[in-house]
């Protein structure tokens, strides 16, 4: 086993963590994700957060498991969704769990706020990023608490923020133009899920590591609640979609 | 050779760089992992100025990763005591890991002293703060501005390990930009050193310091994709800190 400051005097060299260890240790370092999950993509509107995932588990490009869900309820308010790897989430969720248990065990009706979980969220990720032993995910944090809605993210390495709507992993090259074309403050419930859909859509024609089983989640007064996964309406008539112009200068694409 | 695609494109493949030099055989079918690194470079633009009885601290709030932006509205600037202000370009992971830190060092010199830490007290800790993560440091290019125990402005850079000079001339620049508008401050306020400009500089008072950096994060916006969105501004006086956002093309 690696000591802390072997791991450190590694990480300072350029060396890799792996080399001051022998092939018995039974310590893996996440060192690339194995089942993981695709974009996240949520948005506050007038009632809250609204947020949207697939159901796929890709095990590289297979697609391996079909009804994973990557959106969770915490606490009292707050819904964590994350993209990435799969039994990493799986690990968030414990420490969740954990958080859960303790406020319970005070019994004083108290539980953590959205914007605590973020903050506990974004130090846990940097904390075993910097053990050089990361949770290779993007998390989400969404949750409606006091009146406010709150919608925050941090990565694998602990790069956190909040903002108005956010999307993970492909969703940002794809989902976010969408998102800041058509987002404003104080959409309806029906317009959040629309712009969502029309995210969702998007990932699903483009991302190869989607399918068309889609959970929705939202947080408002009422509470987190996650739905069973739906399908979305798709379209595969349009020209050039039937007719790519495949061989020509454009390379099949359009 | 199998490789595991990742929900993110931004790591690479190349065998040169991955993990397990000294277990894995490159030869073998062992698959090709990606190299981790617990670093980002997220921009990030810090100017600062300091007058003989004033100080300003600028810095842009788009917080950006590649060609992405993540946010517009990040705050990169800590308000340290009434008069000493710190902000960070770099990866913004460790400038926050750091801000919670000092934040904390604040607090506690105030419960143990009674008084705020001086300016010229928290370079030193920063400095110290910085170099004692020497073999793994925070990627935090720092700029710390206030006034100095005499009133006066006071501007110090950074290096990501805590070797730190302050301003002869009452002026630095720091993180992404840096290179791109320490010209225009030299020619600006510079008095020493070869790239002084005009023999005779004038005084500015803090409004027009302010009005100058202004236009400084306009120019540099338009040449540094990692600068944009909007400015924090914070103008350091002996009566306290203002702070105002000016904001930048979101291109």
């Amino acid at each position: 086993m690696a000591t802390v400051s072997q791991t450190l005097a590694c990480a300072a060299s350029g060396a890799d963590v792996s080399a001051g260890r022998s092939a018995a240790d039974p310590h893996k370092h996440t060192t690339s994700p194995i089942v993981t999950g695709t974009s996240v993509v949520a948005l506050k509107y007038k009632d809250g957060v609204m947020m949207a995932a697939d159901t796929l588990g890709s095990y590289g490009s297979l697609s391996r498991f079909t009804d994973l869900r990557r959106i969770v309820t915490t606490g009292g308010y707050t819904l964590v969704g994350a993209d990435g790897d799969y039994s990493d989430f799986q690990y968030v969720q414990d420490i969740l769990k954990e958080l859960e248990v303790e406020d319970a065990c005070v019994a004083d009706g108290i539980t953590h706020s959205p914007k605590e979980i973020w903050c506990c969220m974004a130090r846990i990720l940097y904390h075993r990023r910097s053990k050089m032993n990361p949770l290779w995910n993007n998390l989400v944090i969404a949750g409606f608490h006091e009146g406010e809605a709150f919608l925050g993210t941090t990565d694998k390495i602990g790069t956190s923020y909040e903002c108005d709507f956010v999307a993970t992993g492909m969703g940002l090259h794809m989902a976010m133009p969408i998102l800041r074309r058509h987002w404003k403050p104080n959409m309806s419930e029906s317009e959040a899920r629309e712009l969502l859909e029309s995210c969702m859509r998007t990932l699903f024609y483009r991302d190869c590591r989607t399918i068309n089983k889609i959970t929705f989640a939202s947080a408002t007064k009422k509470g987190p609640s996650v739905d069973e996964p739906v399908e979305v309406s798709t379209e595969w008539s349009y020209q050039s979609f039937v007719d790519p112009k495949a061989g020509s200068d454009t390379g099949g694409s359009w | 050779m199998a490789s595991i695609a990742s929900s993110e494109g931004d790591r690479t493949l190349d065998p040169a760089m991955q993990v397990g030099g000294a277990g894995v055989d490159v030869a073998s079918s062992t698959p090709l992992q990606h190299r981790f690194s617990p670093y980002s470079w997220n921009g990030g633009t810090v100017l600062a100025v300091a007058g003989k009885d004033y100080c300003v601290v600028a810095t842009d709030k788009r917080l950006a990763e590649g060609y992405s932006i993540l946010s517009r509205k990040i705050d990169r600037a800590l308000q340290l005591t009434d008069k000493t202000v710190i902000a960070c370009g770099g990866s913004h992971n460790d400038v926050e890991a750091l801000y919670n830190h000092l934040k904390l060092r604040a607090v506690m010199y105030k419960y143990n002293h009674e008084e705020d830490l001086s300016t010229i007290g928290a370079a030193q800790l920063l400095s110290n703060t910085l170099y004692y993560k020497r073999f793994f440091p925070y990627y935090a290019l720092a700029v710390i501005a206030g006034l100095d125990d005499d009133g006066v402005g006071y501007v110090a850079g950074y290096d990501a390990v805590g070797s730190y000079l302050r301003s002869r001339d009452g002026y630095t620049a720091n993180g992404s930009a840096a290179a791109i508008a320490m010209p225009i401050l030299d020619n600006a306020l510079g008095k020493v050193g070869v790239s002084s400009g005009l023999d005779e500089k004038p005084e500015y008072s803090i409004a027009d310091t302010i009005e100058m950096l202004k236009d400084i994060f306009v120019t540099v916006g338009e040449r540094d994709i990692l600068c944009g969105d909007a400015v924090d501004i914070y103008a350091i006086t002996a009566t306290g800190t203002e702070h105002e956002v000016f904001e930048l093309k979101a291109d």
